[in-house]
């Protein structure tokens, strides 16, 4: 006979979520570990330090526990609605920190940023070097604003919608700051003169 | 235009180029025919492709920041007992404020009502709860006990569980069984009531000082659980499984039906109510097996069997707060009523032999209660202490 409690938890997670909904504290601290890093992630690319980030994930969880663990509509709901809360979480520290040392409010406050790691596998340091400064080059391109929408649309897959609704615009407008940042990143015009040039001088 | 551009790259190489990161970074639809494009003309570069993309997915990370496990399970015990703190705070509000039922669970582990059980799932069920030790049915909460040692305490005057598949829905909790096949107890002290749903759907409601034991997940071949005092249950029907209620002095085997069953240890008289279907009763050996049929009455008094047309459905009252009783001694109807409110009511030998009829309403109040009592029959009753009263 197998041990019950090692299958529940190999269970997947649309199974845990149902009993999440339920109320259950199992399956609340199971979400918990299951977003904790994607969540600490965000936050420190938001530019909190790690003991404000880590403080912040426990009391929006606390505060998830406590009002509404059954109103969430899926997995994704609640991954969206960690990540908007972190943020104003983050955003009501900052703004308190400002304020106390009578400064103003500046728009710079949460700037997202990106940092790449080429994880050390089979690639040799140097071509780990050249890869992380060509992905960098990419990325400085972006502003921040751009910077934390691909963040979210790319690697956090979120929804348009939601993407709109943590960074405060509409979602045409939301469709729009990644669109251009396609085309920064295509520097297309510019392409197009090295492909013209490529071609006449061979 | 790009017919030479790829011609000898390496993996490698594909994850230097600015097109192949653009297109990884974001998969946009431009990117994407680029590339496609690329693959139609040159397939022989197809899997280096493919190489160099599952390179990036296993490589490259963004915002890689991590918490370490070490780190994650410290901060998730900290939760657990800041939430566990929090709950309790708002129990003890709860309380405070005399507001009617308080939703707290508190999972104890408390060796002395364990049992051993490494080979229970062999062991019939008889014999397990005959070397049970004896419960305390003054105890305060309604006991689940659990076949790993857990004790799940729920404090709800009226408690609701739930067995699913791989959970038990315990009021607003939810527990995560071993599947270890054991027997899980349900206690159900004086003065409190319980329902429970099994996971094949029958569904029994628990009186008061009763204790219930069963398998948390029922064989292949039977559905059993074990009885000492009354519940009234509801069998889902399984033609292949037969469902047989044990106790002290009878089983009942039943396929799919409802009826009552009051079968406290402590008292001379059992019965059986029948209010659908039908069920078979084996009590002593002595005895002859018994078909009960619906609207008839099983009982059982002093090892003396005897069956008698009766309205069932009138035994099954209890599970709506009414307890009609028929030509009963009133000494009985008085240990009935001490089990339901969890009180002690004293009277003598010439009260407890009065015989009457009549519909008592359990949510009123036992003062309540008794003074309609007082006006129905030739006694009196006085409060002694807060949970003594005596008739005389």
């Amino acid at each position: 006979m197998t041990n019950r409690t090692a299958r529940v938890y190999g269970v997947d997670e649309n199974t845990m979520f149902m009993v999440f909904l339920k109320g259950s504290s199992d399956a609340f601290s199971y979400f918990y570990t299951f977003f904790i890093n994607d969540l600490y992630a965000y936050g420190i690319g938001l530019g909190g330090s790690e003991d404000i980030v880590k403080d912040a994930i426990q009391d929006i969880f606390i505060k998830i526990h406590s009002n509404n663990q059954k109103e969430f509509s899926s997995i994704e709901h609640l991954k969206f609605f960690l990540l908007k809360s972190l943020k104003n979480k983050l955003y009501n520290i900052y703004t308190s920190k400002v304020v106390s040392m009578a400064s103003p409010i500046t728009e710079e406050a949460l700037e997202f940023s990106i940092s790449t790691t080429v994880l050390d596998t089979i690639i040799n340091e140097e071509d780990r070097i050249i890869i992380q400064q060509k992905i960098d080059n990419l990325l400085t391109k972006l502003t921040a604003r751009q910077k934390e929408a691909i963040y979210l649309r790319f690697i956090q897959e979120l929804e348009y919608a939601e993407i709109a609704e943590i960074l405060n615009m509409t979602q045409h407008g939301a469709r729009k700051l990644i669109s251009r940042s396609l085309k920064r990143l295509r520097g297309e015009e510019q392409l197009l003169l090295i492909y013209l040039l490529k071609h006449f001088c061979s | 235009m790009h017919d030479n551009q790829f011609r000898g790259y390496t993996a490698i190489d594909f994850l230097k180029d600015e097109n192949f990161l653009r297109w990884q970074l974001l998969n946009s639809e431009e990117d994407i025919l680029f590339w496609k494009d690329v693959i139609d003309r040159h397939p022989d570069i197809a899997p280096i492709i493919e190489e160099a993309i599952s390179l990036y997915k296993s490589s490259v990370r963004f915002n890689n920041f991590n918490m370490t496990p070490a780190e994650i399970s410290e901060s998730r015990d900290q939760l657990r007992y800041i939430i566990g703190q929090k709950k309790k705070k708002r129990v003890r509000y709860v309380a405070l404020r005399a507001i009617a039922v308080a939703a707290c669970i508190l999972v104890v582990i408390s060796p002395f009502l364990w049992k051993k059980s490494e080979d229970v799932q062999q062991k019939d069920i008889e014999a397990y709860a005959q070397a049970l030790p004896e419960v305390d049915f003054n105890a305060k909460d309604t006991r689940l006990v659990l076949g790993d040692e857990r004790i799940v305490a729920l404090s709800n005057k009226e408690s609701s569980i739930q067995y699913d598949e791989d959970s038990i829905m315990a009021d607003d909790n939810v527990i995560f069984e071993n599947s270890t096949p054991s027997y899980n107890q349900l206690i159900t002290p004086y003065g409190k009531r319980s329902t429970i749903t099994f996971s094949d759907g029958t569904k029994a409601w628990v009186n008061a000082g009763t204790k219930l034991i069963y398998p948390n997940q029922f064989s292949k071949e039977t559905r059993e659980i074990y009885v000492n005092g009354e519940i009234y249950i509801e069998v889902s029907e399984d033609k292949n499984r037969p469902f047989i209620v044990k106790t002290k002095r009878m089983d009942i085997t039943v396929l799919g039906t409802k009826f009552n069953v009051s079968a406290y240890e402590a008292d001379n008289a059992n019965s059986v109510a029948l209010l659908s279907g039908s069920v078979h009763i084996a009590a002593d050996i002595h005895q002859k097996d018994v078909i009960l049929k619906p609207d008839q009455l099983y009982s059982n008094i002093d090892g003396k069997p005897s069956i008698k047309k009766a309205d069932a459905s009138m035994y099954a009252l209890w599970i709506q707060g009414l307890y009609h009783y028929e030509s009963e001694a009133l000494g009985n109807i008085i240990k009935r009523l001490e089990r339901y409110y969890g009180a002690k009511i004293s009277c003598d030998n010439q009260v407890a032999t009065l015989i009457c009829s009549g519909k008592l309403d359990l949510k009123d109040n036992l003062d309540i209660l008794l003074t309609d009592l007082t006006r129905a029959l030739p006694i009196n009753y006085r409060k002694n202490t807060e949970d003594h009263y005596i008739i005389y």
